[in-house]
């Protein structure tokens, strides 16, 4: 299955969609969490909330393209809904296929591990401790997963755990499935 | 500076590439970030009583357009903020485009600097990296003051509305998406150590210009 995703995938990207040059969207990125840190006077929590929240409004409407798309129906379980998300979801929209792994035995929590991440290039973190201890420079895709799984019905928790920026060896976020909201039908209608 | 010989390392150069909703969608939150930044700084400032009842609002803005309607979306903290963004963004894209193209743009690096020629490198190196597609109309007086002309304001095309209606109200908000590309130009000019005041005029969707005025 997970072949054939790829496959499919990989054709919506070559063929479907409108792309620009990443340096370009690093960049904007760049200077956006630049001027947060800035704002907010070296408060890394702040920043991340605000990269969060951001985050969320822009994979409220994401979920759209996503869906328009691809063509994706409803996926069976929630290892299926985590191949999708790393092999079409950030496969069409930023290029990079980030890997699945650490399973929870209860198949409700999995990390996403990124080896390359186009919102990470160029980039240095502040030179003070702070920062590497407190900032998730990409915390934007914390946002963004949880406000596009927000729409199809998924309440997840995600949160990064470690990045590579900070000098672990590894970017590493964290999936965690709270529960499949309901379908609610609005008021007045069958 | 050291020798780089030119012939000899990146030949293969292929840019990496995004899908272009990234970029709108990302483009597209500035404005409502700034707003929201602007507002909790405030927030902060004032006291708990105060902090509490703007929380509860703040909340109920996530997602929604209705943040545009708060009434710092017109001050001058949310435009100087987008504009220090886009400032930043100038100032690392002259960089970076002088760098990947520097063959092109040898007689921006090696012939005493004109300012002309510095617009002319926005009208189409910056704008067409940002934009894809050059400035349609550069004007000056020849003293330091310059016109840009973008016919069809690109990140336009995305944006809807709901307040179509109110035409002077939609030109109000839809000039704040205007301070990213002000402070661009304003970054871009002072990497060439030129201070410049920027400012967006808008009359017709989508027609957009910047009036630079430059204190050489």
């Amino acid at each position: 299955m997970s072949k054939s995703l790829r496959i499919a995938s990989d054709d919506i990207w070559k063929n479907k969609v409108e792309k620009v040059n990443a340096e370009v969207f690093t960049l904007t990125y760049g200077s956006i969490v630049a001027q947060l840190v800035r704002d907010f006077k070296n408060d890394y929590n702040q920043v991340n909330a605000q990269l969060e929240k951001m985050g969320y409004n822009i994979g409220i409407r994401l979920i759209e393209e996503f869906l328009a798309k691809t063509n994706q129906g409803r996926c069976s379980s929630f290892k299926e809904t985590a191949e999708v998300i790393s092999k079409v979801g950030f496969k069409i929209f930023l290029n990079i296929t980030p890997q699945v792994t650490n399973w929870s035995t209860d198949s409700k929590q999995f990390s996403l591990i990124f080896d390359e991440n186009p919102l990470e290039e160029f980039v240095e973190l502040p030179d003070d401790e702070k920062a590497k201890q407190q900032l998730w420079y990409s915390n934007v895709l914390v946002g963004v997963l949880k406000g596009a799984l927000e729409m199809v019905q998924l309440d997840v928790d995600a949160e990064f755990v470690s990045d590579v920026l900070r000098g672990d060896d590894r970017t590493e976020l964290k999936l965690k499935l709270n529960r499949v909201l309901k379908d609610e039908i609005p008021t007045g209608e069958d | 500076m050291s020798n780089i010989n030119p012939q000899s390392p990146i030949i293969d150069f292929q840019p990496k590439l995004v899908n272009s909703i990234c970029l709108e969608l990302l483009l597209n939150e500035l404005v409502p970030l700034s707003i929201s930044t602007t507002e909790i700084l405030k927030t902060q400032a004032n006291d708990i009583h105060d902090q509490l009842v703007k929380i509860q609002l703040k909340d109920s803005y996530t997602g929604d357009i209705s943040i545009l309607d708060s009434e710092l979306s017109s001050s001058d903290d949310v435009s100087f903020r987008l504009e220090q963004i886009g400032y930043n963004f100038g100032l690392r894209v002259s960089e970076l485009l002088n760098y990947n193209n520097n063959i092109n743009q040898s007689d921006l690096l090696t012939q005493p600097l004109e300012l002309l020629t510095i617009m002319k490198f926005i009208c189409r190196d910056v704008w067409k990296f940002n934009y894809g597609k050059q400035i349609d109309n550069l004007r000056t007086n020849h003293r330091g003051t310059f016109v840009l002309i973008d016919n069809e304001f690109k990140y336009f095309k995305y944006l809807s509305s709901n307040v179509n209606k109110d035409e002077v109200l939609l030109l109000q908000r839809a000039k704040l998406w205007l301070y990213l590309p002000c402070g661009i130009i304003k970054g871009v000019l002072k990497s060439y150590d030129v201070d410049a005041l920027v400012t967006p005029e808008l009359t017709t969707l989508p027609k957009v210009s910047f009036n630079i005025q430059t204190t050489i």
